[in-house]
């Protein structure tokens, strides 16, 4: 809020515009719903770093069977969400079952989907005989709202109302609270784990189909770079609406805030160097604040 | 009683002139005005072998810890080979004035090697900026040699037993090139941890030391050790030094009646029931019934608790009392036995199974297991009862329900959105309480429940029980304060090295009876088996 009254006023002209508003939030829809999905494994204490790289497969799958295989849309996204939600389910077996540092099997699984997607490509990106029909599920406008503010939208409620209004969303916050507490209160810490895991790639492979159908291709090289913002952006989260823990609405927010605080700036011309630097200072600032707002007594 | 000849051993200086390997004098150490050592004094000489006794909390552990420099004492001196210590100093300073200290976890590093967990604490041997592997292994090799431990320097810690890593905890603490380096070690408990059998193998490395002129501190409560292993022997109570002793010319018995001291009081009246709590009766009677359950720390126990009762389990550190809780409930896995509840075996008991057979457990680790310290009070009390409404928790009822436990249970403050971390150790036990009891369940497994707790919620949490008791339900307390025991409980189980050694119950409950069952002084044992024929437990 206050990035947006300041670039407002440093560039009137340009910054305060619906169109400049609508523009940040739909090129941000494919960022903040990999945010969600990030969100999924860092409430049950879990990282997975490899949620940029199914966004990546996510992306070039569903141009490859669209174009190659030339199935329906509706499959070819089904197709597309399946593959990162069993990329999940491998990462939460991996976890849960094996006890291995979640942090290191993701990495380990990122460099395998990279890999996997080279092949895919053949390092080419696709964009021959892509049908139309993937581009428009982008462009089209509902009301006078771009679709992918609409399916951010629908699905952060979804994603809300799992995390902070189910019995499985509490449990999936007692198991990130404590594996042990947990357990002894008789929840399957290893189910919650595995599921939080497949949400997860659920959401990054509607975060690759939302990505591709922006662009109507697939790129080889896309994915990982989306990585750090969106974990930046469930820390930042953390610092607001439920102070200290990671939740829904703090990382939309935490995302709008982010991107409006790089759009402002490219705005005013600032030379392209900032943009990586306000991002790296946004996710240490927010993971500071995070540390010191979970409040003393809670560390041992 | 074994006698110290091997004690003169050649690097013994001779002469009663030489001064004491350690002399501490009028220690005194105070937290927020509560004295927990007063005026302490201790002298050990050269090769001696001097144990300390006293119950949890009776100042044993912040002598240890003045010694080692983690608490500045307030005032008294500490002298070591007649070398007077500075006021205060560093932990990483005891070393170097030949202060040697094996704690009870040991501080060994798993997942190295022998030889670098020695490196780590006595130093490399280095040529320029690399490790000399094979100088390493050689004085590992004479450090394992020395305290019996059969195994190459590159074997993992990991991968030792038990007994080895605390042997070789000890040879750590050692410096073989120049003995006189160290002039004093302190064990904690060496044997807490270790398998019976294996004891002996300690005390021979022990003595080792204290032939090599080494003082040696030995903390236990086992005082059948002290009689193998000990030349002198301090009982500590309330934070001053009771009496020190020959262990030649003591008994067990008086040894005891000194931990315990003559305040320890008959029986206490149990208060009665003032409230009946509708929520916490369960809506079945049924019993708690342990048949030869086995498990780690735990052997072949068998007992019943019944429904209306309240049974305290008393046991010194490592007697298996918390695995005992934890195999009923099903958190660690049961190797033999079969636990029942009411007329239904709990098959593989899982906490999940145990559940829902009617059983709760809180757990003595408040904050690392029981409690979900960044989740508020009422996401603590609803996690296993969420009411559910269309699918989504019924946000209204959720508050409803917590509220009224809040209130129920005297929660303080009244806020359930508060966050469990930022509640008082009593308060975080009644959020616990208010937790399972709502559960209504019919046995409830308590370990340690009022550690940490201050005298008013203690008071509260023990009513609680008992009218969880008086409701129909089988209660099971854990408790290291057997003044507690007497206080809340019908009838207390004892038991020694995993197993259950003998029972106290209907007059005989009393805090010194239940203690020196737990010492497993034989003529006390004798005697309390002999009040279990005479009384005979009556159901309430």
């Amino acid at each position: 809020m206050v990035l947006i009254v300041v670039f407002s006023i440093l560039a009137p002209q340009t910054f305060a515009t619906f169109g400049n508003a609508t523009t940040i939030l739909s090129t941000q829809s494919v960022l903040a719903l990999l945010a969600l999905s990030a969100l999924c494994t860092l409430v049950v204490g879990q990282f997975d770093l490899s949620l940029g790289a199914q966004l990546g497969l996510a992306q070039v799958i569903l141009p490859g069977v669209l174009s190659r295989q030339e199935v329906d849309l509706v499959v070819g996204i089904l197709v597309a969400v399946a593959c990162t939600t069993l990329v999940g389910l491998l990462n939460g077996l991996l976890v849960a079952k094996l006890k291995l540092d979640s942090f290191i099997v993701t990495l380990g699984v990122a460099t395998i989907l990279s890999a996997v997607v080279l092949w895919y490509t053949d390092s080419q990106t696709i964009f021959q005989n892509v049908p139309a029909s993937l581009v428009e599920i982008s462009t089209t406008e509902l009301w006078g709202i771009p679709m992918p503010i609409i399916y951010l939208a629908i699905l952060t409620v979804i994603v809300w109302l799992v995390l902070e209004r189910t019995a499985f969303g509490r449990r999936m916050e007692a198991v990130g609270g404590s594996q042990n507490a947990a357990r002894l209160s008789g929840i399957d810490t290893d189910r919650v784990t595995v599921i939080a895991f497949m949400m997860g790639g659920a959401l990054a492979g509607m975060a690759g189909v939302l990505q591709s159908s922006q662009v109507g291709s697939g790129n080889p090289a896309l994915g990982p770079e989306f990585l750090l913002p969106a974990f930046a952006a469930a820390f930042l989260g953390a610092t607001s609406f439920r102070v200290g823990r990671f939740n829904v609405w703090g990382t939309i927010i935490a995302v709008l805030t982010v991107a409006t605080g790089v759009a402002g700036l490219n705005l005013l011309g600032v030379p392209q160097w900032v943009n990586p630097l306000f991002n790296g200072t946004a996710l240490l600032v927010a993971v500071t604040a995070t540390r010191f707002l979970r409040g003393a007594g809670t560390t041992t | 009683m074994m006698t110290r000849l091997e004690a003169a051993g050649p690097t013994l200086l001779p002469g009663s002139e030489s001064p004491a390997a350690l002399a501490v004098a009028g220690l005194t150490k105070a937290f927020v005005g509560r004295v927990v050592l007063d005026n302490f004094d201790i002298k050990v000489k050269r090769g001696e072998i001097h144990a300390l006794l006293g119950q949890n909390g009776s100042g044993k552990s912040t002598f240890i810890k003045c010694l080692a420099g983690v608490y500045r004492a307030d005032a008294g001196s500490i002298s070591v080979a007649g070398m007077a210590l500075p006021k205060a100093f560093p932990p990483n300073a005891a070393r170097k004035f030949g202060l040697g200290f094996v704690h009870q976890d040991l501080g060994l590093a798993l997942d190295m090697t022998i030889a670098d967990n020695l490196g780590l604490v006595r130093g490399f041997h280095t040529a320029g900026p690399f490790v000399r592997q094979r100088e390493q292994a050689r004085s590992a090799r004479e450090i394992l040699d020395f305290v019996g431990v059969k195994a190459t320097p590159q074997t993992l810690v990991r991968d030792l037993p038990v007994t080895a890593r605390t042997l070789l905890a000890i040879g750590r603490a050692v410096d073989l090139q120049d003995s006189s380096n160290l002039n004093c070690l302190v064990l904690d408990e060496p044997t807490a941890s270790l398998p019976d059998t294996d004891a002996h193998l300690l005390f021979d490395a022990v003595r080792q030391l204290s032939s090599l002129g080494v003082a040696v501190i030995y903390v236990s409560h086992r005082l059948e050790e002290i009689e193998r292993l000990a030349d002198n022997v301090t009982v500590l109570r309330d934070g001053r030094k009771i009496a020190t002793h020959q262990v030649a010319n003591t008994t067990r018995a008086q040894l005891v009646e000194e931990i315990l001291g003559e305040t320890s009081g008959g029986p206490r009246g149990r208060t009665a029931t003032t409230r009946a709590l509708d929520l916490i009766a369960p809506p079945e009677k049924r019993a708690l019934r342990a048949e030869n359950i086995s498990g780690v720390r735990v052997a072949n126990v068998s007992f019943a608790v019944e429904p209306g009762e309240i049974v305290g389990v008393a046991g010194l550190a490592g007697s298996g009392r918390s695995e005992l809780c934890r195999l009923l409930f099903g958190a660690q896995r049961l190797t033999g036995g079969r636990v029942w509840i009411g007329d239904t075996p709990v098959e593989d008991p899982t906490p999940a199974k145990s559940i829902r057979a009617g059983v709760a457990y809180i757990p003595e680790d408040r904050r690392g297991q029981a409690c979900l310290m960044t989740m508020t009070v009422r996401e603590n009390i609803m996690l296993l009862r969420s009411p559910i409404r269309r699918g989504l928790i019924d946000r209204r009822r959720d508050r409803q329900v917590a509220s009224d436990a809040i209130d129920q249970f005297d929660v303080r403050p009244r806020d359930p959105e508060a966050l469990v971390a930022s509640l008082s150790g009593g308060n975080q036990q009644k959020v616990m309480l208010a937790k399972w009891f709502g559960l209504q369940p019919s046995v409830i497994v308590l370990d340690e429940p009022v550690q940490g707790v201050d005298v008013g919620a203690k008071a509260q949490v023990f009513e609680y029980l008992r009218a969880a008791a008086s409701a129909g339900a089988a209660v099971l307390v854990v408790d290291s304060d057997f003044d507690n025991l007497t206080d809340v409980c019908d009838r207390v189980l004892i038991i020694r090295q995993g197993e259950l050694v003998g029972e106290v119950d209907g007059d005989s409950i009393d805090t010194s009876e239940i203690t020196r069952a737990t010492f497993g002084v034989s003529a006390v044992a004798d005697h309390v088996a002999a009040a279990n024929c005479r009384t005979g437990y009556s159901n309430v």
